[in-house]
């Protein structure tokens, strides 16, 4: 093995759900893997499967979801195989996961502090539990941590929600959290604070993490790695920096341009047209096709594998143009 | 004529009584206040955009629905184009403003009715206001929606048909239709997929120049604010901290609040957080209990000791950029005090 360590390798994942008109397929052959200590991104729009994909890495799916196919390898053992008993020893203690409306997932008629002290161990007593508890709170930032001990979920703000959440996943120290979407309902100060929370906590405990989010600059300022889904696929992946200063997606290169800024004022804006594709009625060829500028006969008939760019292999992206994007990103400028 | 005043506000205050328990009451505790909007004085001219920005519980919704008359103002005047002062209109009066003023709102899953058809919303509408009849209507309904870029055969179908981005092009299309003077705005696209947001910035930055189209833009992106308007409005619990152009805001921002708003927007390609940028601690006080001196202080990396113990003023620089703090960060602008009876009323 290689020195560095995977912590978790997700395979050829492919998630199905069973509609009465028959199944549609949410996440479609999705491969990433995570090493020890990095921030995986998830980036996508609505309905890109980025955050079903996330459930079912914890098997928290409901109904008429199912994963049908492929492995989710965490530390040399397949999620999909384990038994339900096996797998709530995984969940909440090596897996943590945040949420992004804390309101909808605090237990309203449960203190905080109960709730971060829920998944410690039974072994410790009373004091020892409530002494970690407020360690964990003031780890997480929440002011006059004792007292907030007793307070409930509707006594805090958006942004300590967030935070409480957030102890709440610490607690039992897990190996990899995953955030779905953690910051989209705070204001952009409090999500600032979140966003150095998250990446100082993942410094400071050696933590991965696996972040769900559509807004291209959170996943810019916390993310090593990301990928871009669209339409239940993974369109491009690289390194951070690499994604954004050089996408060889189209679908990535126009994200990126439709971002208003100053230096766009006064010209139109770039958009892509159209919508997305809805996952029961997919494009026979590539996704993106009825919206790509690049598409021609072969992208509307024929889905292009994902392939690696200039002979790279940390940098994979799905299209047939890719030669012709890396010419035009010579001369446009992000 | 091209400094047409559209929308003058001045010194509008709006507070909201906050709920007491019977025990409250029994025991005779004071009634408090919540001091949504305080002493807010802006104007907007004719084609401009107005961006307003602020955290959640600013004000920024309650002072454009204040504008609006929904709310009904505690102080202050409200004078919008031809129509005199809304903050005391009545009846005929107001109805008549209202047709000229149209909201745009956040969730266009919500704001739309899901059993009328678009044609049966829109015709509601223009009715309610005797403004047009039936067989003009036709027309005026088609030329609305091939302006908002939806097919005509759209208008016989239902909200539930379309998609978030086709629901806020009929929302826009609704508030259009009655040829508004101004367009409030509030949050446009925030509930909208990132491809589709440029899409919709695009259609109304389009047809503020087609039309002629005098906008407030209410969001907290601040990029999207940046990139819409003309001028800014920054408030923080109830009252404007700093006002100026866009340039000014962006470029030399004088106000603490506004620097760390505008640094705390995550940046594309910053790659990694810039650790040495001023970070803005705490959150947003509650509104009934104000802090002394300057209500931003706590928060605030530069504060001083006169900041907790003197609230400053709204002072203005020559070329309009108005900024409430003892220490504005743009240096080399000399901010004055506003004198705040310097402007005549219009004869009417």
């Amino acid at each position: 093995m290689s020195e560095i360590e995977r912590i978790l390798d997700v395979r050829h994942l492919k998630t199905d759900f069973f509609l009465e008109n028959g199944p549609v397929t949410a996440v479609n052959d999705v491969s990433f893997h995570v090493n020890k200590g990095e921030t995986f991104g998830l980036i996508g729009e609505s309905g890109s499967g980025k955050s079903v994909t996330l459930r079912s890495i914890l098997r928290l799916l409901r109904k008429p979801g199912k994963v049908v196919g492929g492995q989710i390898i965490y530390k040399e053992r397949d999620l999909c195989r384990l038994s339900e008993q096996e797998m709530r020893g995984i969940r909440g203690r090596e897996i943590g996961m945040i949420f992004q409306e804390p309101m909808t997932t605090l237990n309203p008629v449960q203190t905080i502090g109960s709730q971060i002290m829920e998944s410690f161990k039974k072994s410790m007593t009373k004091e020892e539990k409530e002494k970690r508890a407020v360690e964990l709170m003031q780890l997480v930032g929440i002011p006059s941590a004792e007292e907030r001990l007793r307070s409930y979920a509707h006594q805090f703000s958006g942004g300590m929600r967030q935070r409480a959440m957030i102890a709440i996943a610490l607690a039992s120290e897990p190996s990899l959290l995953l955030a779905d979407e953690p910051t989209t309902a705070l204001d952009v100060t409090i999500q600032d604070q979140i966003i150095r929370l998250l990446r100082k906590l993942q410094r400071d405990l050696g933590m991965s993490m696996i972040l769900v989010t559509h807004d291209l600059g959170v996943a810019s300022e916390i993310c090593d790695r990301i990928a871009v889904m669209y339409g239940g696929r993974i369109m491009e992946q690289a390194p951070a920096e690499e994604i954004f200063t050089h996408p060889k997606h189209p679908y990535t290169y126009d994200l990126m341009r439709s971002v208003p800024s100053m230096e766009r004022k006064g010209s139109e804006l770039y958009s892509i047209e159209g919508t997305p594709p809805s996952l029961d009625n997919m494009p026979a060829g590539c996704p993106f096709a009825p919206r790509c500028e690049l598409a021609d006969d072969r992208c509307r008939e024929d889905a292009p594998e994902l392939t690696s760019v200039n002979g790279e292999e940390e940098h994979i992206a799905r299209c047939w143009h890719i030669d012709r994007l890396i010419e035009q990103a010579k001369y446009l400028k992000v | 004529m091209a400094d047409e005043t559209v929308l003058d506000v001045r010194h509008l205050s709006k507070t909201f009584p906050v709920s007491r328990n019977i025990g409250q009451v029994i025991r005779r505790e004071p009634q408090q206040y919540v001091r949504a909007v305080e002493d807010v004085s802006f104007t907007i001219h004719r084609g401009e955009t107005l961006g307003l920005v602020g955290e959640s519980g600013c004000g920024k919704s309650t002072l454009s629905r204040t504008i609006m008359r929904l709310y009904k103002p505690d102080e202050g005047m409200i004078l919008f184009s031809d129509y005199g002062n809304l903050a005391l209109a009545q009846g005929r009066q107001l109805r008549k403003a209202r047709q000229r003023i149209q909201m745009v709102f956040q969730d266009p899953y919500s704001s739309l009715n899901p059993k009328m058809t678009v044609r049966q919303m829109f015709y509601e509408e223009m009715s309610v206001h005797h403004l047009c009849t039936r067989s003009e209507f036709e027309n005026r309904a088609k030329e609305i929606m091939s302006l908002v870029g939806m097919p005509a055969d759209a208008l016989d179908r239902y909200p539930s048909a379309f998609s978030g981005g086709q629901r806020q092009r009929l929302c826009i299309a609704r508030a259009l239709i009655m040829k508004p003077e101004l367009l409030i705005a509030d949050e446009p696209v925030s509930a909208l997929d990132m491809s589709i947001q440029a899409q919709i910035i695009n259609l109304l930055d389009r047809l503020r120049r087609d039309m002629n189209l005098t906008m407030i833009f209410i969001s907290h992106g601040l990029r999207v604010v940046q990139y819409i308007s003309d001028h800014v409005m920054v408030m923080y619990l109830g009252r404007i901290v700093e006002m100026g152009t866009t340039q000014e805001i962006f470029e030399h921002p004088a106000h603490p609040y506004t620097r760390i708003l505008t640094l705390a927007a995550p940046e594309i390609g910053a790659s990694h957080l810039d650790e040495d940028k001023p970070v803005i601690r705490g959150e947003t006080p509650s509104p009934i209990q104000l802090p002394s001196g300057c209500p931003f202080h706590p928060r605030c990396p530069w504060a001083q000791d006169i900041c907790r113990s003197v609230d400053p003023e709204l002072r203005e620089s020559p070329s309009g950029h108005a900024v409430r703090c003892h220490y504005p960060l743009a240096k080399d602008v000399e901010f004055v005090a506003k004198d705040p009876l310097d402007k005549p009323l219009p004869q009417n």
